[in-house]
């Protein structure tokens, strides 16, 4: 029952904020344009009560959503109120948590999203004026400082309620982990976008030092170059901001620190980040390798352009450039979780923070060594049998061979420089690689990506042959229709039996292994020496709980607090 | 955070932020435009612009180059205003602004460049449209003139789309 007046209550408020949100951004823009901030010179006369117009919308949306709003967020706060019977199951809801989690969410998008404009407005104003405006019609900075004001406060607002909810004492479960999906996926894609932008800027920074043979158009320089710039400065504070709050919350004393620094979440982000930082890596640094290749291979043609060997050192410099900050967050995210993990003073999360590194760094590397090696075979089998992909034409398959060699060469070095440990580590303790949750994973996802692939390759292949078979006339060149998916099918095969008799071995010596041995805990008899009866009193069981959790947390290593 | 009591000043600050809102246009009313000296081209799009909204069509017809002139016909030109009048302009087209974002150019040719602000509003579906415009103006012996055929300040149709 309360669950369903708590979706109802954070239902409406939600709906009723936007309508509120929306209502404040028309008004300030109306203010804004009134007192010409953020527009040109007016020339024409001025639209036909278009400024009382729009405050009639802002009137009327405000005049809903605030009424609207304020009720049903009164209603969901007096739930807190220390007095209520309820206060500690309302704030530790699972609803509350979604509502603040989505809010701050959307409310941060959108925030940063006009930020970006406003910032570009900016930038673009030192910058060489575009001769066409095409690119940027519709900014109005005038709206965009509006919706960042509105966004801002309202994010402010929702970020002081969260602040206060915790400081009211320990949340568990949902009520925990949910918003920590906002601040953590805030920080990665904040982090991600940043890093996307730094990229770009450097390939702005690559074309104005070494100018390509065929010039893009300046309109389109000055717009991506304050399109970049503003994304990076705007992602960059919101990244800064939110990886500084989580610092905050893992350097404080009490519940919030212990909980942070254990969350399987925060685990999980600098998984990620592992993830994107391997994957950026490789991709990058084989976009370096393909533009040496190209010329090498004699597939300039074939990519159609007058590449000449300013465009050669300007693609290369580039692309590792815009490697390197990819390489720092990896390598600092994987420090950062190795460190947390031994400051914990426990061997088995040391264990699974190493194993973690491992087991995301090989998968990235093993997912591209896969795909380049299948392209190949696939060009291979292409040329033996005689298709025409490499005969005549543009020769499109030297682009090709330029392309998929890096990823398959790197995916290849980057799989074995991390695979190579994960196997000593299972010659070391078979028995206890062969049990761990990660190792399996690892194993079974590449398994479902080989069979997903394969599924697909081989159901090319058989309707080809069926078609053949049928006389169905399918047309083109079976060969070569025929190479790329057989070639998908070997790759994939080839992994999926590698890792599958990984995983059968694994399966054997789980088996083989003697049933781990439940330690009894210490009766209360054993211990009752050094134990030490409280007697706690508060005003209501839900907030006891919370209390003894709290001091739970709080003891030093060799306590406990057991319930009588 | 006293729940009533931040909930109080946040109604408040709204409030108080709608009736900043009514007051600053009540008592500002409508932007006036900005005045520019006669010579400038700005002067001459401003009085074009000021001929569209007076339904002048031979008079904005006059603010256009004698070169744009000697390639369009006042007739030409009445005809596609006829029809831009009749989806382009209130009450059938949107309700605009026209804001000069700056100029660029020297001597007898500069670039004017605009924003234009479109309204459509149909009860609470209100959108506005912006949209940036280069004008190329002339300096002809009667003053400076728009050097490209326009219909208010799109390019004029021509040929079979002039009908």
């Amino acid at each position: 029952m309360q669950t369903v007046r708590r979706l109802y209550v954070y239902l409406l408020s939600g709906i009723s904020l936007g309508v509120l949100a929306y209502g404040l951004i028309v008004l300030l823009d109306v203010i804004f344009g009134q007192l010409g901030i953020g527009q040109g010179t007016l020339i024409g006369r001025d639209g036909d009560n278009w400024a009382r117009q729009q405050l009639s919308l802002a009137a009327a949306l405000i005049g809903v959503g605030l009424p609207v709003w304020g009720i049903h967020w009164w209603f969901a706060e007096r739930g807190l109120h220390p007095d209520r019977p309820n206060a500690e199951d309302e704030r530790a809801s699972v609803v509350r948590a979604l509502y603040l989690s989505v809010v701050l969410d959307v409310l941060l998008g959108f925030g940063a999203f006009a930020a970006r404009d406003l910032v570009r407005e900016a930038v673009l104003g030192f910058l060489p004026r575009p001769s066409a405006d095409f690119y940027y019609g519709n900014t109005n900075p005038a709206m965009s400082l509006a919706s960042l004001l509105v966004a801002a406060a309202a994010w402010g607002y929702h970020v002081a309620i969260r602040r206060r909810d915790m400081a009211r004492g320990p949340l568990h479960g949902a009520a925990a982990w949910l918003p920590r999906i906002y601040v953590y996926g805030a920080t990665l894609v904040a982090l991600s976008v940043t890093l996307q932008a730094f990229g770009d800027l450097a390939r702005y920074a690559g074309e104005t030092v070494w100018q390509p043979a065929s010039n893009p158009d300046d309109s389109y320089r000055s717009y991506a170059l304050a399109d970049s710039l503003s994304t990076f400065a705007v992602w960059a504070g919101a990244w800064l901001g939110h990886w500084w709050y989580v610092g905050t919350l893992t350097n404080a004393g009490g519940w919030r620190a212990t909980s942070e620094r254990g969350a399987r979440l925060r685990l999980a982000f600098f998984v990620a980040v592992i993830l994107s930082g391997t994957l950026s890596v490789v991709r990058l640094a084989g976009e370096a390798l393909r533009a040496v290749l190209v010329p090498a291979f004699g597939a300039i043609d074939a990519i159609g352009g007058n590449l000449d060997g300013t465009d050669l050192l300007r693609t290369v410099a580039v692309a590792l450039v815009s490697a390197v900050p990819w390489a720092v967050a990896w390598w600092l995210h994987q420090r950062r979780m190795h460190e947390e993990a031994l400051q914990a003073d426990d061997p088995a999360r040391t264990m699974v923070a190493t194993r973690l590194g491992l087991h995301a760094v090989a998968l990235v590397g093993l997912a591209f060594a896969a795909v380049g090696s299948g392209w190949l075979a696939g060009l291979l089998i292409d040329v033996l049998l005689g298709g025409y992909r490499s005969v005549g034409g543009s020769g499109f398959w030297r682009a090709e061979l330029a392309t998929f060699v890096p990823y398959a060469v790197l995916g290849l070095v980057v799989w074995i420089w991390r695979w190579w440990p994960i196997q000593s580590l299972h010659a070391t303790d078979p028995a206890g690689e062969a049990s761990s949750t990660i190792r399996r994973s690892f194993l079974l996802i590449i398994l479902a990506a080989s069979v997903i692939a394969a599924l697909g390759s081989l159901a090319f292949v058989l309707y080809r042959l069926f078609g053949l078979l049928l006389g169905a006339g399918l047309g083109g060149n079976t060969i070569s229709d025929l190479s790329t998916p057989v070639g998908a099918l070997l790759a994939a095969g080839t992994v999926a039996l590698y890792h599958g008799l990984a995983l059968r071995r694994d399966l054997s010596l789980r088996a083989a292994a003697p049933p781990v041995a439940i330690a009894e805990p210490p009766s209360i008899a054993a211990t009752a020496a050094e134990s030490l009866a409280l007697v706690l009193h508060g005003p209501s069981k839900g907030e006891l709980a919370a209390a003894v959790d709290a001091l739970r947390a709080a003891l030093p290593p060799g306590f406990t607090l057991d319930e009588g | 955070m006293s729940t009533n009591r931040s909930l109080l000043y946040v109604a408040a600050g709204i409030i108080g932020l709608v009736v900043l809102a009514v007051a600053v246009v009540l008592l500002a009313g409508d932007r006036k435009p900005q005045e520019f000296p006669p010579d400038a081209p700005e002067a001459a799009l401003q009085d074009y612009l000021a001929a569209w909204d007076s339904r002048d069509v031979a008079g904005a017809y006059g603010y256009l180059s004698a070169r744009v002139r000697s390639t369009t016909s006042l007739e030409d030109y009445q005809l596609a205003a006829d029809n831009f009048a009749s989806y382009g302009t209130p009450p059938n087209g949107p309700n605009r602004r026209v804001f000069i974002d700056n100029s660029s150019g020297s001597g007898d040719h500069v670039v004017v460049r605009l924003t234009v602000e479109e309204l459509y509003a149909n009860g609470l579906n209100t959108d506005v449209q912006r949209s940036r415009r280069s004008v190329p103006m002339v300096h002809d012996p009667d003053g400076w003139r728009i050097d490209e055929p326009l219909v208010w300040l799109d390019p004029m149709p021509v040929g079979e789309y002039l009908k």
